[in-house]
Order: structure tokens, then sequence, then C-alpha cells
């Protein structure tokens, strides 16, 4: 295997959790609500799949039923936040919190082990064969590994995209993020617009939980969400309402990642690399801003 | 509302009834304290000791609390003091709470608290610590010997690997134990380290796991508490060589992958220093080093995937170590 | 509404206390309720439990002086959110900040000085809060030159800003005799003196209530603090009335950040005397949770640093009493923390159902009419 491979295929696995949950993330800006709490939810999406393959045998299940209680986790969040008005900063923060403890008291409760549960009769998630694909250099065999949900990621972005940009519904949600006094004058329900799109989030948190648990690997783990999705709130906010964008910023974040791995072999103390795709999202962070900021100023001095 | 009052008043009852029985039982037992830093299910050092619990509980039919730090600082005081006074003695586990250990210890001299992990020549508290470099020395010695062992997912490369889960002295000085023993073997193997950052990010592990193979290692040795199980994970499908396991047997983990474990055999060390304590035979004030020669760092093998001259090999690298002929440098 | 204290828009100024007072039995009352509902629950008797968790907060001055020892960390990092959320600006990068207060603390406790003990202390925590203080002015530099959005620069830079300080334990500064990534102890005049012998209570609470009292009256007695909160409520608006936005937006990051960095170094010169791999993590998003509740007020967030360190012990007592996992506890506490934050739209809610009950001839909305939004959130 040669460096490139390793890279990408690294870079995809990294990604992949991260695009899913980034999508919820998405959705939920462009209406207008920051979700702090993808977290949380693609944790619950995780533990919900690994129990649920375990006991029916079927790794679809586990995902369908993942995508479910992510859904009612979402409308859950949504009620909080929407109903119930509840600060999205505060309940995404404590539900972050709720569903971390949460797993772990299911898990021992469940299962009676702390930390983590794998077993030989989790199945994980079916790689897709890609037939002749699989024999030219570099892309065969960064592909040829992948999962169904891997793949999936490709039509769902755009379809998203494609929502997003081409459809009355795209327009109503980017519309209910900019002004929702101006949605709700048009006579359309903002709160349940707002209730939907976190049920979305949630679903979309709960299939990238399935696929960390049950496709970059096969076990489930306390906190394995491991920070995630605070990245994937970072790049969410980082490539605003592009899609694309936000599957090439998880794939520059995870080929960061494998570089930062790769120099640790330098025999340099690991901290300093460790924070490289951190430095490399920050760096990517300013240098869009800074072209926003100048094409806003040259737009304010030329109008 | 009924039913609610119902059920609170059913389970009153009960809850009264389970603590009378408890408080019958062990009126004369010996009460001892386990505190540890972070909290348990770390799959490593604080679980094993957790297993240290239920021995001392058999045996000596001791009422065994636990504390749980979960690394908020400003608490372990507070959880010591408590413990150091409800129990006979207290085993703490973490580094972290080595100061507010030492502060409860000075405010309460009736406290016995025995830290676990390391020495600390105090006459305040007592201490055990271990040789963990001799311990990841055999690992280093099993890997370097079959990585050239002609094993199915073996490559031609005398390249290893050591996964640690963050960058501190304590790992280090794992990995310097594990790079002696390889060059034991053969000096001319190469031991590529990679860290995760976490001990809890499985799915990181498995690409740092990945890495090193891609270094060309077709064994690495998973010294990463909950993100190894990402390395064992990464060799289950049986096309990324082989995963050697740290603190507890961790076959079952990728059966038929796992060439052998290192064991940390902390609960051992719990029944021992317990058994001691209650004999009169350790008193407030003992420093212990444990390592291989007392048997609190041992090896188990897959028979199956280590020959028994392999096996031979390592087990007398161990006896070398013991009788102290072999001096294991350490790097902590 | 008796029980409708945190109301967002209250007719008449009440007498801050006795809101307080209103605060202090809602919240006790909601943790009281689910607390014994959960203990109930798992099969264990509520009563025990609330008599273990007073037994472990409140039963003497020992347990007292621990409750308070604990919070304060918790009170100054949560007048560091306070001070940037009630600004508009969303510092989630408080956990580093507090993290390398900590460490800067920590070396300048350990290997500046000795010095008199008033000197030492107060320099380890200026350098801690002048650590945090330099990360938040660079993103906050960041968001005015360039426009970088804080709340991805300052997320983002908690993972930088920690891997840097264990690399400082871990590295440069660390005592060759602890294993763990830990810097040497800190010289005793750096260390604040027991004010409660016996427990970590130290003079370091009255270092807390003077920042207490100066950030109220800065914050809601001055005419700063009304640039403050007009900068958070709408910075155009704040612009108008002649604020330079870009420098005041830089003033009230800064000082976050410097409230983060300080209370990292007060937890090394209070309690912990040195910094360590681990220490301090979890306390950023604390100290948010904390502010958030408080509505950025700063004494309802000192309350509130208190309430949620009676929750972490009262956990912990049960736990070691009655026997339940401690997860179960932070399961509790994150439901009583939901509870408190959907409480007054709850209650606005259940208004609405009964009238919309009660007067059956009027249309159903959809959904209930919207109360007026929260003022200062």
């Amino acid at each position: 295997m040669d460096l490139a491979v390793f890279l990408l295929a690294a870079a995809i696995a990294y990604a992949v959790p991260i695009v899913y949950a980034g999508l919820g993330g998405q959705i939920s800006l462009t209406a207008g609500d920051l979700n702090i709490a993808l977290e949380g939810e693609m944790l619950a999406g995780a533990f919900v799949a690994v129990l649920v393959t375990y006991i029916l045998g079927s790794p679809w299940l586990g995902i369908a039923v993942a995508i479910l209680v992510g859904g009612v986790l979402g409308l859950l969040f949504g009620v909080m936040i929407v109903t119930l008005k509840g600060d999205v900063f505060l309940v995404g923060i404590t539900y972050n919190f709720l569903l971390g403890a949460l797993t772990v008291l299911l898990l021992s409760i469940i299962f009676g082990v702390r930390g983590s549960f794998s077993s030989p009769q989790l199945t994980g998630i079916p790689i897709m064969p890609i037939g002749p694909l699989a024999h030219v250099p570099l892309l065969g065999p960064v592909l040829s590994g992948q999962t169904y949900v891997a793949w999936l990621v490709v039509p769902m972005v755009f379809a998203w995209g494609y929502v997003l940009r081409s459809t009355p519904l795209g327009l109503r949600l980017r519309a209910l993020g900019d002004n929702a006094d101006a949605v709700r004058s048009a006579g359309l329900d903002v709160a349940r617009m707002r209730l939907g799109v976190q049920m979305i989030c949630g679903m979309l948190c709960g299939l990238a939980g399935a696929q960390l648990a049950l496709g970059t690997l096969t076990l489930f783990s306390s906190g394995m969400s491991a920070g995630r999705g605070f990245v994937a709130l970072a790049i969410v906010i980082l490539v605003g309402q592009r899609p694309w964008m936000l599957v090439l910023a998880a794939l520059l974040f995870g080929i960061a990642d494998g570089i930062g791995i790769k120099l640790q072999q330098a025999d340099v103390p690991a901290q300093i690399p460790q924070m490289l795709p951190y430095v490399v999202t920050l760096l990517a962070l300013c240098a869009v801003s800074a072209r926003r900021w100048r094409a806003a100023r040259r737009d304010k001095t030329s109008a | 509302m009924h039913s609610l009052t119902k059920h609170i008043y059913t389970s009153v009852i009960l809850g009264a009834a389970l603590m009378t029985g408890l408080g019958d039982a062990n009126a004369d037992s010996p009460k001892v304290g386990i505190f540890v830093a972070d909290s348990f299910g770390d799959r490593a050092f604080l679980d094993i000791a957790l297993g240290g619990k239920e021995l001392v509980e058999k045996q000596y039919g001791a009422t065994v609390q636990t504390y749980e730090g979960r690394q908020q600082a400003d608490k372990f005081f507070r959880q010591l003091s408590d413990a150091g006074r409800a129990n006979d003695f207290v085993f703490v586990l973490g580094f972290e709470a080595i100061d507010a250990m030492m502060q409860a210890a000075e405010a309460n001299e009736r406290a016995h608290y025995i830290f676990i992990d390391a020495a600390l020549d105090s006459p305040e508290v007592s201490s055990v610590g271990y040789r963990d470099s001799e311990g990841c020395y055999l690992v280093g010695a099993l890997a370097a010997r079959l990585t050239v062992s002609g094993l199915p997912l073996a490559n031609p490369q005398k390249v290893i690997g050591f996964v640690g889960g963050v960058d501190s002295p304590v790992i280090r000085d794992c990995e310097a134990g594990y790079k002696q023993g390889a060059a034991v073997i053969d000096a001319e193997t190469v031991v590529k380290s990679a860290w995760v950052g976490s001990w809890t990010d499985p799915a990181k592990g498995k690409i740092v796991n990945q890495s090193l193979n891609q270094d060309g290692s077709d064994i690495n040795y998973q010294y990463a508490g909950l993100s190894g199980e990402g390395g064992f994970d990464n060799v289950r499908g049986g096309s990324a060589g082989y995963a050697l396991g740290a603190g507890f047997d961790q076959s079952s983990l990728a059966p038929g992958f796992v060439p052998g474990s290192m064991l940390k055999r902390v609960d051992q060390t719990i029944l021992r220093v317990t058994s001691g304590i209650i004999d009169g035979k350790l008193q407030k004030g003992f420093t212990e080093t444990e390592g291989v020669a007392e048997g609190s760092l041992t090896m188990v093998y897959n028979d199956k995937l280590v020959s028994a001259d392999i096996r031979e090999q390592v087990e007398t690298l161990a006896k070398r170590i013991a009788s102290g002929e072999i001096k294991v440098t350490s790097a902590r | 509404m008796q029980f409708d204290a945190m109301a967002p828009v209250p007719v008449a100024r009440r007498h801050v206390l006795v809101t307080f007072a209103m605060e202090a039995v809602t919240t006790f009352a909601i943790i009281a309720f689910l607390g014994a509902v959960a203990v109930a629950v798992m099969g264990a008797d509520p009563l025990a439990a609330a008599a273990a968790a007073l037994r472990q907060t409140l039963a003497g001055q020992y347990e007292v002086a621990g409750l308070i020892a604990l919070s304060l960390p918790l009170m100054i990092v949560g007048f560091a959110a306070a001070a940037s959320f009630k600004g508009g600006f969303y510092n989630l990068g408080l956990e580093g900040q507090l993290i390398l207060g900590a460490a800067i603390g920590s070396i300048v406790g350990a290997h500046v000085g000795p010095f008199w003990s008033p000197l030492h202390i107060a320099m380890v925590l200026v350098a801690g809060g002048i650590a945090g203080g330099i990360v938040a002015w660079a993103l906050s530099w960041l968001r005015v030159r360039f426009g970088v959005d804080e709340v991805v620069s300052t997320l983002l830079s908690n993972y930088i800003v920690i891997l840097f300080a264990i690399y400082l334990a871990t590295y440069p500064f660390r005592d060759p005799t602890r294993f763990n990534g830990a810097m040497h102890r800190i010289a005793p005049s750096a260390r604040m003196s027991t004010l409660v012998e016996g427990t970590e209570l130290t003079w370091g609470l009255a270092i807390v209530v003077a920042i207490a009292a100066v950030l109220y009256w800065l914050l809601h007695r001055s005419k700063l603090g009304e640039d403050w909160t007009l900068m958070g409520r709408s910075p155009s608006v704040a612009r108008n009335c002649g604020i330079d936005a870009r420098r005041f937006g830089m003033l009230i990051m800064t000082s976050s950040g410097f409230l983060a960095g300080l209370a990292g170094a007060f937890m090394v010169s209070a309690t912990q005397h040195r910094y360590f791999a681990n220490l301090g993590l979890g306390l950023g998003f604390d100290g948010i949770l904390i502010a958030m509740i408080a509505r950025y007020r700063i004494l309802a967030v000192s309350f509130w640093a208190l309430a949620y360190s009676w929750m972490l012990l009262a956990a912990d007592g049960i736990e070691q009493e009655i026997g339940i996992p401690s997860e179960f506890a932070q399961v509790v506490i994150a439901i009583v923390i939901l509870g408190v934050a959907v409480r007054a739209g709850l209650v606005s809610w259940i208004v609405a159902q009964v009238r919309h009950l009660s007067k059956p001839a009027a249309p159903l909305p959809a959904t209930p009419p919207a109360p007026p939004p929260a003022e200062e959130s």
C-alpha cells in the first residue's frame, strides 16, 4: 500500500461519518439553527445501530433503527428549542452530556459491560463491490473497501444540493434561515418546518453514528464519536450552504489527520503533529473568510 | 399518580430491606476502597483493578466501595478524604490524584492510601509501582520474532508497530521497553510508533494502525485503551496482520489474529496487598515495585500463532529479566 | 405564575435577592422531583437518597466548605462565558483558554519566584489570565479583521491550545518524578492559604467575591455594561450609538479569555498546585452551561455554579451511600438542566394550552403563540 492510498483511504474513513453529521448540521444551519448536539446524536446513533444489529443480526435493520431513533432524538431536540423556546446552545450542550451518559448507562444495563462492546455476532455494513474499477491504480484500492453507506454519501449530497438550490423547499429553508418573519408572513408554519429540519438532522446523525460503529469499525465504545460532531459543526460553519464543499472540507480534514499521523514518525512530541488537522482547518477558515470579506468590501465600495 | 406513589412506597420498603441485609452480612469484614481518577470502563488498567474488587470480596468477604473521580480534579481531595474515613484502606489509581492523595493523607493520619502504578517512597502513604518496560520488553521480543516467522499474514519486512494512547512518559516507558525487546531478537528490527491522541477513539485508533501497516508493519502492539480496540478491529478482517494486546488477554477481540497479550495483574496486586495488610505483613508506608519477577507482568500466547520455540525464547527472556540478568532501561 | 421567576419579561423590577430566592426554590423543586422519580425508578428509596445528598453537601462546615471550593473555578469560567455571550460573542474556546491559563500559571508559580505570597499569587493569576486573553484576543482579531467566525475558530482553537498545553507539561516543563505529563509543583508562596482547615476552601474565595463584585458593577451598573449589552443585542445599533464595534468586540472577547485563563490559574493556585494533562477538561462547557442558565447575570452565575457543584456532589453522595451508578446521576443532572433550560417555554406552552382549552370557540393555532423572545439570549 503506498502513501497516497493510505492517506485517501484514511481521509474517506474519517470523512464519511463527518459528512453525514455535517449534512444534518448544514440543513439545520440553513434553516437558522446552529445544532451543537451533532456529537451526542451521532453517539446515540452508533449505540442504537450496534444494539439492534447485535440483537436482530442485520446491519440494515441496525441502520434503519439508528435513523429512526436519531429522528426521534432530533425531534425531541426540536421540541425543546422550537416549541419550548430553549436556547439552542444550552439545550445542545446539555443534550451532548445527556446522550454521552445515557449510552454508557444503557451499555452497562443491556450488555453488562462498561467501556466498549464488540462481538463476533456483530456484522458490519457490507462492502460495495465496484467491479473492474478495483483494478484502477490508486482509486481502485481506495474505493474497493467502502461500504454501501459510504457510497450513499454521493447521491445524498447530490440530492441535498439539488433540493437546496432548485426546489421551492430549498428556497423556503434558506428563507427560514435568513428571515423567519418573512416566511411566517408568507403563511408557512415556521415552527413545524424547524421541527422537521431537526428531525432530519437527527436522522442524518443517526446514520453518521451507524456508519462510524458498523462501517468504519464494528463495535461500540463509550464516547466513540470523540469530537467528530464538533469537527462536523466547524466544517459546516466554514463552508456555509455548499454541500460539496462540505465533502471537500471533511476530506481535507481527514488527509491532514493522516499526514499528522505520518509526521509522528519524525520522533517529535506527538502533540505537535496531532494539531495539524485543526491548524489546517483554522487556516482554511481564515483564507475563506478573508476572501469573502474582501469580496464583500469590493461590492460595498463599487456599489 | 396513585400507581407512582405505590411504586415509590414499594421501593422504599425494598431499599430499606436491601440496606439492612447488607449491613448485617458485613459487620466485621474489612472495608476496602478503590478510587480511580478517571472512570471505569477503560478496558485497561482501571478495569483490571475492578477485577481486584471481586477477588477481594470473594476471598476476604470485604466490602469494597469504588470511587470515580471522572477527571474532575477539584473533587479528588474530597472523595479521597471521604474514602479514607469510610474504609480501612484505599487503593488509589491515576497519577492525577497523587497530590490530592498526599494532602488527604496529611489531613487524616488514620487513613491508609495505597497508590497503585508508581513507587512514591513516602512514609505517609503506601505505594506499588510497576516496571512496565519489562513487560513491554517481552512483547517487543515476541513481535520481532513473529514478524519474520513466516506466519500467513506476516510480511518479510522486519518492521513492527507500537500504538500508544497519548504521548505521555508512562507510555514512552513501555515503548522504550518494546524497542529494547525487539532489538534483542534482531538489532535490525524497525519499530514504528504512533499515538492516537486519545484513549477513547477506536476509529482514529484503526487509522493509526493502518498507517503503521502502510509503513510495513505486520504486527502492532495496542497500548491505547479503548482506542486500541480499533487496532483489533483492523486485523479482524484478516488482511492487516496481527495485533498484540495489553492489560487483559485481548485475544477475544479478534479471534485468530492476536498472537499474545501482556497481562498487567493489578487485580492480583490488590488481592496480595489486601492480604498483606490483613495479615499485618504490610504496614502503612510500604513501597514496592513489581515487574516480571513478581509475576505482575506476564505474557499469554495463542498457541496456534506462536510456535513452541518462539514461546520458549520469550519465556527465557522473562526468566533472565526475573533473575536480574537482563536490565531493561526505563524511560520514565 | 409563582414559579416563573425566570420569565423573559419581568413586569416590575424585583429585588435581586427575591429573584434568587425564587430561582433557588424552583431549581431545587425541579432537582428534588426529578431526582426522586429517578431514584425510585432505579428501585431505591428517594428519602434515603435525599438524606445522603444533604449529608454529603450541607451537613456541616466541612461539607459546605468543600461545596464552595468546588464551585469557585466554575464561577470564574461562568463569568468568562457570561462576559462573551452577553456581548454577543460565542466564545466556545473557554476550555482551551482555561487550560492554557492553568499551564502558564503553573509555570509562573513553579519557575518564577518565590516572592511575597500575595504578589506571587497575583502573578500566577494574571499570567494565566493573559495567556487565555491572548488566545481570545488573537481569535477576535481574526474576527474583526477578516470576519473569521468566532464560533468555529474558538471551537477549533480548543484542540490546538489543549494539545499545546499538554505538550508543555509532557516535555519542556515536565516534573520528572511524575509520569503523566505533569508540571512541577508551584512554590508555596504561589499557593493560596486554606480558609477552612481540612478542606480545599482557600482565601481564593475572597478573590472570586471581589471579581464578582467588580464584574457585577461593570456589567450591570455602569455605562460600559449598557454598551456591552447593546453589543450583544445588536452590533449595528451599538455602532450607531457611537461605539467602536470592532475595538469593543475585541475587548469583550479578550476579557472573556482573560477570565477563562484566570479560572485555570485559580485552580492551580488554589487547589491543584500544578498543571497536568487532563486538568480542566469539560470545565469550559460547564461554564457555558452555567452562564446560559443564569442568562449572563453575574450574581445568577455565582448561584448556578454553586447549584451545579451541589448536584455533582449530591450525585456522588447518592452513588456512595445508595449505590446507584454514577452515569445514572449524570443522566438525571442533564435532564434537570434541560428542564431548567426550557422551563420558561414550558410554562408559557402550558398556559397557552390551558387558555386554548378554556376557549374552545377560538380557531386552534397549530403551535402555541410565540412568547416574546428571551431578553438577553
